[in-house]
């Protein structure tokens, strides 16, 4: 699993390449955890675009980052695949975290490009 | 020398017949590290291969063998960073049965561990949902477990 951050306006952007089982899911908290603070950003938005599995492992990883940033912040989530959304909808999580298509919308036409 | 070719033939025609029922076995025995949980995954889905399963189907057993092996290495095993899990898998034709074993500490109540987003370990970010989605994803999932001694998951798909 590789894990990047950019920071935009205040909005944090995890970029997440490979699997997210138990294993990797530790290593994205910590990673997300540490530049959260250390940027002082409000906003997390997940790029699921490569990520290419995903098990519950993900949900509770989802849902850790999500305690911690309510109320000041706002997570969101983009460019899951089929089989990930499937889990996001069986674990019920997109009744609380905003699944988007893409980068844009999860960007919510903040920025012009 | 003609009678050693002979049943050389033998052999091999009889093997020949055995094999016209797609059958196949794996055992897989590995140390309950996180790390191996990809091992598992990878495993099992280069095991059921033969098969020509869609790309759903191997996601779906890549998910269940995922979560039975994580339930194995943060409850099963806890703290002791020694023990082994065994993966038992076959397919005979486009039936496929895996087994998920652990010597580890057993459930205490089956049904409550089975119960959608219960978890004894929300401190460690889990979900709960690990045996919601084996039971989404697999035809059966069945537990057998006892106290002290470990537990094992049978889970069973057609392909």
């Amino acid at each position: 699993m590789q894990i990047s951050t950019t920071l935009t306006d205040k909005v944090l952007i995890v970029n997440l390449v490979g699997e997210i089982d138990h294993h990797s899911a530790a290593k994205i908290k910590e990673k997300v955890e540490r530049d959260y603070m250390t940027t002082n950003a409000k906003d997390i938005i997940l790029d699921f675009s490569s990520v290419t599995f995903m098990d519950s492992s993900g949900i509770g990883m989802i849902m850790g980052r999500y305690k911690n940033l309510i109320p000041k912040g706002q997570l969101k989530i983009f460019g899951a695949n089929e089989h990930i959304n499937n889990i996001f909808s069986i674990s019920g999580i997109e009744k609380i975290i905003t699944i988007c298509k893409d980068k844009d919308e999860a960007l919510g036409g903040r920025y012009v490009r | 020398m003609y009678d050693k070719v002979s049943s050389l033939n033998n052999i091999f025609f009889t093997e020949k017949t055995d094999f016209e029922k797609l059958t196949n076995e794996m055992t897989l025995i590995f140390k309950n590290d996180s790390k191996n949980e990809s091992l598992a995954r990878v495993a099992v889905t280069a095991f059921i291969s033969q098969l020509d399963p869609t790309i759903n189907c191997i996601n779906d057993i890549k998910t269940s063998v995922s979560e039975a092996v994580t339930n194995a290495i943060i409850h099963g095993y806890e703290k002791d960073k020694n023990g082994d899990i065994t993966i038992y898998c076959r397919y005979v034709d486009n039936k496929f049965y895996i087994e998920v074993k652990d010597n580890g500490v057993g459930i205490f109540d089956v049904n409550l561990a089975k119960t959608p987003l219960f978890t004894s370990k929300p401190e460690m970010d889990r979900s709960g949902l690990g045996f919601t989605l084996m039971e989404t994803f697999m035809d059966t999932v069945e537990v057998e477990s006892v106290l002290g001694s470990g537990t094992i998951v049978r889970m069973t798909k057609t392909i």
